[in-house]
């Protein structure tokens, strides 16, 4: 079953990550001026993002794409407005449509791009999101997502056969056949959960590598995200910057932002706890006293031992303004 | 050193000069700058006004007189004036002359190639204002000899105004060179190429009397009256000073998979296809299939024979030579310039829609030919304007206009795909027997045919 079939109430990381990238949105955009932004991405069959975009922050102006043209047809049968158009594209063409895009939009002045990738094709993706930096100015957000599950690079026992002293070298040796360019010479073995930092970095050599064949442009972080709800994933964000450009970009104030990131390694791992509406509301009339005396309220651990539970509270805690709220109507 | 002395010497070696930086340039080269050299002394002559139409170099000419005993090359394009003189024989340009558009900065292109070929060489110079004879003798080209004089005498002045540059005792090797017709050809190639985009605007060169045609690229244009046909990318910008056009189209029809799997056993590298590279009309890369021009990057696939139909340029033209994206031999790039970058950039797109026609059509090669044979070859440079006269804006740059190709999509309602399968040789032969009655069918004419009985048997 294809990640994007799966709904919503089954992942909840997923519905997280997103309500906290429309924050970061309205954080950055609305200072600016939304009307000036068209918002670019592959958006999937039912334009998901497209939607919450157009709902939560009124952007209009919308573009989304796909190679497969029954995929673009049920796009345009989703389309939040119609104004959003859907157009039959690879990504790898995205770069050289956004002169096209602005022609579409002519009274809008800046992007908000999203290369939301779920495959391996690493070096491809790092490559076709170079060619769309260098295609962005001051004002614009980009933001990427890339599969950062482990698996993806040492299934099994395979770096036994290999001959690699263990999984983690393997996992580097993997990657580096894959993105040489892009990946850090340090980088010797990738543990089970560092996958996520090591794909950052590789994304902040790409955004440097924008740089080099665009030297006025800057790319920022903003926000970098990683969760699993099968698959884990990483997202990055990025503002874009032009040196001569005066305006302060984004706000001072947004690095008052709980999850603003500094640097390229400071990465939010969202792992909302699954939680049933019974326990969701009783949790609710304590998250202001934090995990433990949630925890004391519950009476029993919502994970397998203690600290697994504090923890998970924790980020229950850190999450719950983005935590979902559908449920079936019996639950 | 003397006790107390505070100071080296960090001054060159007449060694470093006569013996070793010869060694950084190819024969060829060599001889192509010295033809950059009469091309700069024409378009100094060439007022500013004159140089912007078509044939600005009408009657400009270089004559080269190649053998195994000598070497000359002579020109008609104004000799050097009395007060360039001093400049035009020191090794090293002291600065660079601005207002021209030259790729020739460096002051080194002449010396070099003196010392490249020959063990003397007498340069005379014929221009307005006087005309003088420079010498470089046995003595002077000895790298053990520190003294950098050279003899300089007047000469009677000419009618005809120009160089000569006469090397009449070759160096060994290069004596052997110029006597293997195989180099002469390829020298004459590489002139036609180098130069084409001058002798289009009406500079002549001649090698041992033959007058060489140049060689442009031509591209399948439709007229663009028309709705439909093939029309290449085109993208044309001015940036700081530096005019940069780029272009990518087909210059022949798709390859058929035959051709393919035959350019993939016997690769060549006098294919045409590729991008090449142009610097004020001379051409500084030829035919390029690497990362150089984006092949291998950002969503463009490698070079691949089933490309061979891609071809293009990318062109720089300003007045502020410094600012071109080459390298001191005048026949590589400095890839890391922003200008260059800018152009690669767009260079990439043009390349990545070519690509992604040759895989709608791929399979499909004989029906994709009919647009070709719709279509003209036509010289891009002189001939095709689609971005200056049809161009749509590109964001964040005023100054810059592109149109992409036009190129046909195949009808999808039936899309047809390729089969492809290996077999071995024996069974291959048994079939093509059992079907043809004779054993020697090419591999695909026999899957063919079994394909399209076992279809009509699957309708009865």
């Amino acid at each position: 079953m294809n990640a994007e079939d799966i709904p919503y109430q089954l992942r909840p990381n997923k519905f997280i990550d997103r309500q906290m990238f429309l924050e970061l949105l309205s954080r950055l955009v609305v200072p600016r001026g939304l009307e000036n932004y068209i918002y670019v991405s592959m958006g999937g069959r039912h334009l998901a993002d497209h939607h919450a975009v157009y709902n939560q922050l009124g952007v209009n102006a919308q573009y989304s794409f796909d190679k497969d043209e029954n995929e673009v047809a049920r796009q345009k049968f989703n389309r939040p407005t119609g104004a959003a158009i859907c157009a039959e594209l690879d990504s790898a063409d995205l770069p050289s449509e956004i002169d096209k895009i602005f022609l579409k939009f002519p009274r809008k002045k800046n992007l908000i791009v999203w290369l939301d990738y779920t495959t391996t094709e690493r070096r491809k993706q790092l490559q076709e999101a170079i060619q769309t930096m260098v295609r962005l100015k001051h004002g614009d957000i980009f933001r990427i997502t890339l599969n950062a599950n482990p698996q993806t690079l040492c299934g099994g026992d395979e770096w036994k056969k290999a001959g690699a002293q263990g999984p983690g070298e393997y996992r580097a040796q993997r990657l580096r056949e894959q993105i040489k360019e892009f990946l850090p010479t340090d980088v010797a073995a990738i543990s089970d959960t560092e996958l996520p930092a090591v794909l950052a970095r590789c994304i902040e050599l790409a955004a440097n590598e924008a740089t080099r064949l665009q030297p006025k442009l800057r790319f920022r972080p903003v926000l970098l995200t990683s969760y699993k709800d099968g698959s884990r994933m990483l997202t990055a964000a990025c503002v874009v910057t032009e040196i001569e450009q005066i305006e302060l970009f984004p706000i001072q104030l947004f690095a008052r932002w709980k999850f603003a990131c500094r640097r390229w390694d400071d990465i939010v791992y969202i792992s909302a706890p699954i939680l049933s509406s019974r326990e969701q509301y009783k949790l609710d009339a304590y998250v202001h006293l934090g995990p433990k005396r949630m925890l004391k309220s519950l009476k029993f651990l919502p994970a397998k031992d203690e600290s697994a539970s504090l923890e998970a509270l924790k980020s229950y805690c850190s999450f719950h303004r983005y935590y979902p709220t559908f449920r079936h109507v019996e639950d | 050193m003397a006790k107390g002395e505070s100071k080296i010497s960090g001054g060159p070696t007449k060694r470093f000069f006569v013996s070793m930086l010869p060694r950084d340039i190819a024969l060829k080269d060599a001889i192509l700058d010295l033809v950059d050299n009469c091309i700069d002394g024409a378009t100094r002559q060439i007022t500013k006004s004159k140089l912007r139409t078509p044939k600005p170099y009408d009657g400009y000419e270089a004559s080269l007189t190649i053998d195994a005993k000598s070497f000359d090359i002579s020109d008609n394009c104004g000799g050097i004036p009395k007060d360039r003189i001093k400049d035009a024989f020191l090794l090293g340009r002291p600065k660079i002359e601005k207002n021209l558009p030259t790729i020739g900065m460096y002051g080194i292109g002449l010396k070099r190639a003196i010392f490249k070929i020959g063990e003397e060489a007498m340069v005379e110079t014929f221009a307005d204002d006087g005309a003088f004879s420079v010498t470089y003798n046995r003595d002077w080209l000895d790298p053990e000899n520190e003294d950098w004089d050279l003899p300089i005498e007047p000469l009677t002045n000419r009618k005809r105004k120009g160089v000569t540059v006469v090397i009449p005792t070759l160096k060994k090797d290069i004596a052997r060179q110029f006597g293997n017709p195989t180099f002469l050809n390829e020298l004459n190639n590489s002139i036609s190429e180098n130069f084409a985009y001058l002798m289009q605007k009406g500079f002549s060169v001649r090698v041992n009397e033959e007058k060489l045609r140049a060689r442009t690229l031509k591209l399948y244009t439709t007229d663009f009256s028309k709705k439909d046909g093939i029309r290449p990318y085109d993208f044309e910008s001015d940036d700081d000073g530096v005019h940069v056009r780029v272009t990518v189209g087909f210059f022949r029809p798709l390859a058929r998979m035959e051709d393919i799997d035959e350019a993939a056993e016997y690769s060549s590298d006098n294919e045409e296809a590729g991008i090449s590279v142009i610097c004020n009309d001379r051409l500084v890369l030829v035919n390029d299939r690497t990362l150089k021009t984006g092949w291998g990057d950002g969503g463009v696939p490698r070079y691949h024979p089933q490309f061979r139909g891609i071809a293009g340029f990318i062109i720089f033209s300003t007045d502020q030579p410094e600012k071109l994206p080459i390298s001191t031999t005048k026949r590589d790039l400095d890839v890391g310039e922003d200008v260059y970058l800018l152009a690669r950039q767009y260079c990439m797109e043009g390349l990545r829609e070519c690509v992604a026609f040759t895989n709608k059509w791929k399979g499909m090669e004989d029906e994709a030919s009919k647009h070709f044979d719709q279509s003209a070859r036509k010289d891009v440079r002189t001939e095709v304007r689609l971005a200056a006269d049809h161009g749509t804006p590109v964001r964040g740059n005023q100054k810059a206009r592109k149109m992409p190709a036009t190129l046909p999509v195949p009808q999808r309602r039936d899309p047809m795909r390729r089969i492809s399968f290996t077999r071995k040789q024996t069974a291959i032969k048994r079939v093509s027997e059992y079907l043809f009655n004779e054993s020697d069918q090419e591999p695909s004419v026999v899957g063919q045919e079994c394909f399209d009985r076992t279809l009509k048997a699957s309708r009865k």
